[in-house]
């Protein structure tokens, strides 16, 4: 059989290098592990690990007010555009909350450090990739350092239990979502979404291969289905939920600080490119599935957050239930929905970050402390927790004038300009069911406190100007919803590439 | 002789179905995990079959970055399976229930 040659791809090293900075930390700070004592120095090196971000963060601001966006790199197989860059942002900033949650507990080590940056990386390849190939193993990159992650608590069998559940139900959904890109090749014959996109448009009843019985619309209708299911896990929605709450309860807080915000923007970022690029222009009806998908894990991760006692496993019923509104904007299909989808996930990243950032600072490493019990009283012990994880709440529950309010003012707008009716009765009628999830932990903290309970751990400064500028932030973003509309209005100039071509 | 690419995607639907079904049905973590291997493995036959028909070598490549990325799969997986294990009389999913809800 003759193969073609290889043709070495062109790279343009400026594009990808908030990837670069966060591997060049990585490997340093491996590096000068080996000549550190064990427990001695990991204060400086989860500095460096912050550095390292803040940097990768500074490249990303930089290619985003600069004039390169949008322009593909490696032979048209990565994108970097607005929505790429803004979701990377987003990723640095959980990847950010999470070193400095860690800096002071049992999980702190080098390997800890390192392996938050290689699934930050895969995360910001994700929301980035324009083919199949590397679809694929951005997904792996990002979820097989989370899977070691999961289990950085072997001291706990919860951490292990997690790492096992985790594991098991993220590699069968990958084999997934491996047949279904394996099945897109099949039609298109490419791996690139350009080839993808050209040959999803005018699959019809034609047979695959010559073949009577299989027509290539079928193959197509499989493959996105596939394809779905399998980014379905990582983002959570129902029914592969399953492995959401035991995670967040069993994982520790800061693995699943980064991880409930991280996961679930590469998930958003790439269904979001799948649909604008490859879905929207296909002959293949997408939209049902994920209608139901949406409708589904709306109501499922309403309802089943109501009567969480861990505040753990409440956040992560909470973090399926958002998910359906993230799947519920993606049915609408045009840009505009899109860039409400960003919005949405840029407030609810805010106010999620918050809301761990302060069970990790309130329960001290300790499991008694994630239950919503121990926070009966806390206004009286520390106000200032007590006022900031009320925002964060408030904002979830969309009160305005909260940032939370606004994300979901704008996928309601979004919803209802596309006549998705139903999705937005849902959207409503979730929200309305939120308000009781929420409101039981704010009416713990602001009732009278328990007199033996014992006293609250004393916060890290680090971790106290993480919640107050989150909290700040929630606010800030709610009383100026424009602030970051002209940032997000950038975003929806993504669509099908017109401009550039995906050689 | 050859044969039709379609058969090939028929028997590589087959073995993802087995490899699947064995997931489901197996309470072993490692024969659940030998079962994932099975539903990846099926995969690449589907995607050298399609890689023949289309004589692109992309499909190769894909195949390769999937034995690569199962072998890393493998190393992490084993890891965590025998650390939970280790302490334990017997490796069945259904003990691991300390979580619920």
């Amino acid at each position: 059989m003759n193969l073609p040659l290889i043709v070495p791809p062109q790279v343009a090293f400026s594009l990808i290098s908030p990837d670069l900075a966060l591997l060049v930390t990585s490997v340093v700070i491996l590096a000068v592990a080996l000549f550190l004592a064990p427990e001695q120095g990991i204060r400086w090196l989860a500095w460096l690990a912050a550095a390292g971000i803040l940097v990768a963060a500074g490249s990303d601001v930089i290619l985003l007010l600069g004039s390169q966006l949008p322009a593909t790199t490696f032979s048209g197989s990565l994108v970097m555009d607005p929505l790429a860059e803004v979701l990377d942002l987003v990723i640095l900033a959980a990847a950010l909350l999470a070193v400095l949650l860690a800096a002071n507990r049992p999980e702190a080590s080098p390997d800890y450090l390192a392996l938050t940056l290689w699934s930050a990386i895969g995360m910001m390849v994700l929301v980035s990739a324009h083919d199949l190939i590397v679809l694929f193993l951005a997904v792996e990159v990002l979820s097989l350092p989370l899977y070691i992650l999961c289990a950085f608590r072997p001291d706990r069998p919860t951490s292990l239990e997690a790492a096992v559940k985790y594991f098991l139900l993220g590699a069968f959904s990958s084999g997934f979502l491996l047949y279904g890109l394996a099945l897109l090749f099949g039609v298109s014959g490419g791996t690139n979404l350009t080839q993808v996109a050209a040959a999803l448009a005018t699959v019809g009843s034609a047979s695959l291969f010559g073949h009577g019985a299989i027509g290539t619309a079928l193959i197509a209708e499989v493959g996105i289905g596939l394809v779905v299911v399998g980014l379905g896990f990582k983002l959570a929605a129902v029914p592969f939920h399953q492995w959401v709450p035991d995670v967040y309860e069993g994982a520790p807080t800061s693995v699943v600080t980064f991880m409930s915000v991280g996961t679930k923007v590469a998930a958003f970022g790439v269904l979001a490119r799948l649909v604008d690029t490859v879905f929207v222009g296909s002959a293949v009806d997408w939209q049902g599935l994920l209608s139901a998908l949406a409708v589904a894990t709306i109501l499922a991760g309403a309802v089943l957050a109501i009567p969480q006692q861990n505040f753990k496993r409440l956040l992560g019923y909470s973090g399926i239930l958002n998910a359906g509104y993230l799947v519920a904007v993606l049915v609408v299909g045009s840009q505009a929905a899109t860039a409400a989808g960003v919005y949405f996930l840029v407030t609810y990243a805010l106010m999620n970050l918050g809301a761990f950032a302060v069970i990790s600072a309130v329960s001290g490493g300790e499991m008694e402390g994630v239950m919503i019990r121990r926070y009966r009283g806390l206004f009286y012990q520390q106000p200032w927790t007590a006022v900031a994880m009320a925002v964060f709440l408030l904002s979830l529950a969309s009160i305005p004038p909260l940032a939370g309010f606004f994300g979901k003012l704008f996928i309601l707008q979004a919803l209802i300009s596309g006549h998705q009716l139903v999705l937005a009765l849902t959207v409503v009628a979730g929200t309305a069911i939120t308000l009781i999830v929420y409101g039981r932990p704010l009416l713990a903290m602001f009732s009278p406190p328990d007199p033996d309970s014992p006293p609250l751990p004393k916060m890290p400064m680090a971790v106290a100007t993480a919640i107050g500028c989150l909290a700040v932030a929630v606010v800030a973003v709610g009383l100026v919803p424009g602030a970051i509309v002209g940032l997000v209005h950038g975003v929806s100039q993504i669509g099908p590439l017109s401009g550039i071509s995906g050689r | 002789m050859t044969l039709p690419t379609v058969d090939f995607l028929v028997v590589s639907a087959l073995l993802f179905a087995i490899g699947a079904v064995g997931v489901m049905v197996r309470k072993n973590p490692l024969i659940m995990f030998m079962a994932i291997e099975l539903m990846w493995n099926a995969v690449n036959l589907s995607l050298v079959a399609f890689a023949r028909q289309f004589q692109a070598i992309s499909g190769h490549i894909f195949v390769f970055v999937v034995v690569v990325a199962a072998a890393a799969e493998v190393a992490i997986g084993l890891i965590i399976i025998v650390l939970v294990f280790r302490h334990r009389d017997q490796a069945d999913v259904d003990t691991l229930n300390a979580m619920k809800g």
